[in-house]
């Protein structure tokens, strides 16, 4: 894994930025910036010893940030610094009044944008208009020997040149008449930017192909775009046939200004920080005031391009679209060959639902800058959003050609693959978005994600796993492991990363469910009442977590305090209906019927459609002997969910309990006809024939539920409790057997083996019989009767 | 041209560039020591010098100037020598 430091000024600072976009050797190669006008830091002189490469700038004056002192190891590379200060003689000392700025670093009148001629003009306290004609009627070459400065500045650049292998000053002087080789003194324009970069890069090993495409997406000057101007003179002296004397040159981002408005705002350090300030405001999301300030510096830039696409963008955020649209149209205006105003104008049209023309600007956007990822990336996702894949799969594969390190492109390359079935490509894509971006979690979710959908979890879980030690403290990225933790049956894992998460952010109601819901279906009652007191603190009352805490209570046997926490919380949501149906089914469970019968019926009141109410009511009416009543409510609830076997079957109980056996009889059976593989069913219809003297329907019957749930112990205890009734002794005896070897536990089954053994005469088998079950309960009379210990004693008393 | 006229007219046309009129030459004055005089206009300064006192350097030679004193010394030598 290579190590490489940039140490240098803005120019070094470019590379460095263009080099990491375009040219990283390899996804672990570990770059680091270090600025040569400050003072150097204890980990950037760590960084220099360990580094393996150094781009070192070549400068004529010692910089700040002296590293020849450095022990170090590292291959040093020496990049020339480039400049043109013959094109402004007198740049170079701020402005007199010069403000330091904290969101415009430098200030509107630094060294990169200053006359020093001007600042004894202004010293001297000479009027703006007499300042200004003086400047223009100045023979500069009088003042300073411009051919000679030319000379100078060339050779010294030729000397930089030659101390690095560099190629710049022949290109300087090839090319500064007849266009803007520099914007001002120290920012070079894309020609003298791209040969630097170019130089630099080829000694950074980067291919002749990257170094290609680095230059072909490259369409304007890394460095910054304000323009110092030329004064006419020296224009006229040098013959540059672009600066003209009406050429207006880029400020701030103002708008544009002639040499001569130049020079007058300069002399009164005329600038528009309101604007500066607005565009601040707007980066920092201060929306209000962005709003205020921006609008008020408009009116005295209302060229600024820039100052109406930013205010665009603020209205947008405050949800004003048409005020909007407005800013942004104007800022079209004044600059049409924006991509980033045209990608603005596609949102809101997008927005208004105006697709076709939304589509036409996201197309136009993406036209003017493909190489920068974005313009295509959002092209691409605003026609995935339209569900059109396969023009988004196209337009991705042309943003890649464009832009083949943007890991953006892989990435919704990636998803609209998915979107078309395509998993190979998508995971491919997936993965080319891994290796550009190595610390970008994006991707290993995306990836992850996939894997999680075509059943490949395990393969997953790495990913994951990566992402969180990329991301640790991420939320959302603790959140997709736990789910597919969970997923994979990691439970305590899982609910570990909750509980971090539901700490971590305490507000999100999603993650405390989930930790709940996790801890409940883990059989963590306990931790899950903890969680939920949690989820409470954040959430007071809350209905959900209300509820999880009375389902928690009741699960741990703490039924009253369950009925506490739900009467509190319906105290502050009355007309809950969740809660209130919990709050009834508790009371029901504790018998408290009446109090049940009443909250039941609220719930009725505010939600008639309940059937799970009414079925509830139904049965504390059959309990109360209350059939007509328990009948008409369960019938109810069956017309509201006619579909519900299981609500057919509760009517079958309440008409069973009433003695209304056919009735009973008919509803099971509409039920079995709807789930005929449920073996509760069968077993109900059993009881009911059993209760209409049908034995032998009532043994089928049975014996096709115990088909279907061969564990089930209830249902071979009835069995036995049929054939016993039908004299059928042996068959009691092995149905009686079989239920007590799957709950051994349960008396009332031993006692009829005892009864069937004795019946048969069988009576050592009944004492061995009732030996056991007396373990269970020693003080039962019927099985002491029985017993070995009893009976011996009868004997020997006999 | 003696030395110490040399001081006068070279301290005379740093007040006049950098627009300071408290700037005081002295032999052990270098860039760091005048607010301005930094890599961005150290060559028009240089230009400046060679028009006031009518003599030319080689490029080479201004790397090796470290401070005014050198400086005077440079220009003194161009006088003498032309």
């Amino acid at each position: 894994m290579r190590s490489v430091v940039f140490i240098g000024n803005c120019q070094i600072q470019s590379i460095y930025h263009l080099y990491q976009r375009f040219a990283t050797q390899s996804a672990g190669e570990r770059l680091l910036y270090i600025k040569s006008y400050e003072s150097i830091e204890a980990a950037d002189r760590l960084a220099i010893e360990q580094a393996d490469v150094i781009i070192e700038q070549v400068q004529d004056f010692q910089p700040k940030a002296d590293v020849a002192g450095i022990p170090t190891q590292g291959k040093k590379i020496g990049v020339p610094v480039v400049h043109c200060g013959f094109l402004w003689p007198f740049a170079g000392q701020p402005h007199p009044s010069n403000p330091s700025l904290p969101y415009l670093e430098g200030g509107p009148y630094g060294s990169e944008s200053s006359d020093g001629f001007l600042n004894r003009l202004i010293k001297k306290g000479t009027d703006v208009e007499s300042a200004v004609q003086t400047y223009l009627d100045l023979d500069i070459n009088k003042t300073v020997n411009l051919d000679r400065l030319l000379e100078m500045v060339l050779e010294k650049q030729q000397m930089r040149d030659d101390l690095t292998g560099f190629n710049i000053a022949n290109i300087i002087s090839r090319f500064f008449k007849t266009e803007p080789v520099f914007l001002t003194p120290y920012h070079p324009n894309l020609r003298i930017a791209m040969e630097l970069v170019s130089q630099t890069l080829k000694r950074l090993d980067v291919t002749a192909n990257d170094i290609e495409q680095m230059r072909i997406a490259t369409q304007v000057t890394p460095f910054p775009k304000e323009e110092l101007p030329v004064h006419p003179a020296v224009a006229r002296h040098f013959g540059l046939t672009w600066a003209t004397e009406d050429r207006r040159y880029r400020f701030l981002n103002e708008g544009r200004f002639t040499f001569w408005e130049f020079a007058t705002r300069y002399m009164t350090c005329d600038w528009n920080p309101a604007l500066a300030e607005g565009l601040n405001f707007a980066r920092e999301r201060n929306l209000e005031q962005a709003r205020v300030t921006l609008t008020e510096a408009l009116e005295k830039s209302p060229g600024s391009a820039v100052g109406w696409g930013s205010l665009s963008s603020v209205y947008w955020q405050m949800n004003e679209p048409s005020q909007a649209m407005t800013a942004i149209l104007k800022a079209l205006e004044l600059d049409p060959d924006s991509p980033n105003h045209h990608l603005h104008k596609a949102i809101l049209l997008n927005r208004d639902g105006e697709e076709m023309s939304a589509e036409r600007e996201y197309r136009i956007a993406a036209a003017l800058e493909p190489f920068d990822s974005h313009y295509p990336g959002m092209l691409a996702n605003f026609l995935s959003s339209k569900g059109r894949y396969r023009e988004a799969r196209a337009v991705s594969e042309w943003g890649i050609v464009c832009a083949p390190r943007a890991a953006n492109l892989q990435s919704i390359l990636g998803y609209v693959a998915r979107q078309l079935g395509d998993t190979d490509a998508a995971e491919g894509a997936y993965r080319r978005a891994m290796e550009l971006a190595p610390n970008s979690v994006d991707p290993l979710l995306a990836l992850a994600d996939l894997y999680r959908t075509i059943n490949r979890a395990p393969a997953a879980l790495p990913l994951l796993r990566k992402a969180l030690r990329i991301e640790p403290s991420s939320d959302r990225v603790c959140a997709e492991l736990a789910q597919l933790l969970e997923q994979m049956g990691e439970k305590t894992e899982a609910a570990h990363l909750w509980a971090e998460v539901t700490a971590r952010s305490p507000t999100s109601k999603h993650h405390h469910a989930q930790l709940i819901h996790l801890l409940m279906q883990g059989g963590k009652t306990k931790e899950a009442v903890q969680a939920t007191m949690q989820a409470l603190n954040s959430f007071p009352s809350d209905p959900e977590f209300t509820g999880e805490l009375a389902a928690a209570l009741d699960r741990l046997g703490k039924i009253d305090e369950a009925i506490v926490e739900l009467s509190n919380a319906l105290n502050v949501h009355p007309l809950n209906t969740r809660l209130l149906t919990r709050y009834a089914d508790l009371l029901m469970r504790k018998g408290e019927l009446v109090k049940a019968e009443t909250a039941y019926r609220q719930v009725i009141s505010l939600a008639p459609n309940s059937a799970h109410c009414l079925g509830q009511l139904g049965h504390i009416f059959s309990q109360q002997k209350r059939h007509d009543e328990a009948v008409a409510a369960r019938s109810e609830a069956c017309a509201i969910e006619p579909k519900n076997a299981h609500r057919r079957v509760q009517l079958g109980h309440v008409l069973l309990s009433a003695g209304r056996l056919a009735e009973a009889e008919e509803a099971i059976r509409v039920a079995i006809e709807s789930e005929p593989n449920f073996a509760a069913f069968h077993l109900d219809l059993g009881h009911v024939l059993d209760r209409a003297a049908r034995p032998k329907e009532a043994i089928d019957a049975v014996l096709r539920a115990l088909d279907l749930d061969s564990n089930n112990a209830r249902g071979y205890a009835f069995l036995g409790h049929l054939f016993l009734n039908s004299q059928r002794l042996d068959d009691a005896e092995v149905a009686y057997r079989r239920a007590i070897k799957l709950a051994p536990s349960e008396l009332q089954w031993q006692i009829q083996l005892v009864r069937v053994l004795v019946s048969q005469g069988r009576m050592s088998e009944a004492r061995e019989v009732a030996d056991v079950a007396l373990l269970h309960d020693p003080g039962n009379t019927f099985l002491r009767s029985h017993s070995s210990k009893e009976t011996s004693g009868r004997a020997v008393a006999g | 041209m003696g030395t110490a006229e040399i001081y006068e007219q070279l301290t005379e046309l740093f007040r006049e560039f950098f627009s300071n009129d408290d700037i005081v030459l002295k032999p052990d004055t270098s860039a760091k020591d005048i607010e301005g005089w930094d890599s961005f206009n150290h060559l028009s300064v240089m230009v400046a010098v060679e028009t006031r006192f009518n003599v030319k350097m080689k490029t080479s030679e201004l790397d090796k100037l470290a401070n005014v004193g050198e400086l005077v010394s440079a220009i003194e030598d161009k006088l003498e020598r032309r």
